[in-house]
């Protein structure tokens, strides 16, 4: 196996197919990672269009390089942000994933308040 | 008669649509999402009943045609439908990933009553 540049580069292919049970992906730790950076990030505030688009992107980087601090070696993330004006009109968000099920998983959580909602999704892929 | 050069072409091209297939390709899942979403939604009114529906069927349709491309990927899809009322929605996403093999793609679709956003997002194995 050649020797990587770089710290963030995901390691080339081997034979090892299934991570370890402590190096699985765990949604339980992820979803109160994203809780709290919800809390801290949106926590109070009210729907600002001017801001809007800067605390999505800052929510999805900040929430991407605390999951990859937990270790979780060989796989791949997604991190999904949306946030929302509340003004009592209907909205639904869900997804579909192909992926192999004893490997990856995903997190997810909500936050609500008076003048917004922000819906976090986190997805776990294995590098085989 | 075959000149040198269009020999050369036409291996050129079959190298070309090799290397597609291996690789995540925006223009053909942007079709497919188009295709999906005229089909399920079209021009209806937003209704909180049909809502669940249209989710499911624009996810799940999406999700077969991609499989149905036969390559080595992973794949999410993500739909938010929302009624259109005046209300502002932003959607962002980081990841993780390696930049040369793995991709993704944000599809907006609107007609009077409702706005449609999909994402998917495809991870090489």
């Amino acid at each position: 196996m050649s020797k990587l540049k770089g710290k963030d580069v995901p390691q080339e292919p081997n034979f090892q197919i299934r991570p370890p049970f402590s190096k699985k992906f765990k949604p339980g730790a992820v979803k109160e990672l994203i809780a709290t950076t919800l809390n801290d990030t949106l926590g109070g505030r009210l729907y600002d269009p001017n801001k809007v688009s800067n605390w999505s992107k800052s929510i999805a980087d900040s929430v991407k390089s605390q999951v990859k601090t937990l270790g979780y070696d060989r796989y791949k993330i997604v991190v999904e942000v949306v946030i929302g004006e509340q003004r009592g009109e209907g909205v639904r968000m869900g997804s579909r994933c192909l992926w192999d099920s004893d490997t990856d998983n995903y997190a997810s959580e909500v936050y609500m308040n008076d003048s917004l909602f922000c819906c976090t999704a986190v997805f776990g892929l294995y590098y085989y | 008669m075959i000149s040198a050069e269009e020999v050369t072409d036409e291996e050129k091209q079959a190298k070309e649509a090799e290397r597609l297939a291996r690789i995540f390709h925006p223009p053909e899942i942007n079709d497919i999402i188009s295709e999906v979403i005229t089909e399920v939604v079209g021009q209806q009114t937003y209704h909180y009943s049909k809502v669940g529906e249209w989710h499911g069927n624009i996810t799940e349709q999406v999700l077969q045609r991609l499989v149905g491309l036969g390559k080595g990927f992973k794949w999410i899809v993500t739909c938010v439908i929302m009624q259109k009322a005046g209300a502002g929605l932003h959607a962002s996403h980081s990841c993780y990933w390696d930049a040369k093999t793995d991709g993704s793609v944000t599809y907006t679709y609107d007609n009077r009553t409702t706005n449609v956003v999909v994402q998917v997002h495809g991870v090489s194995i």
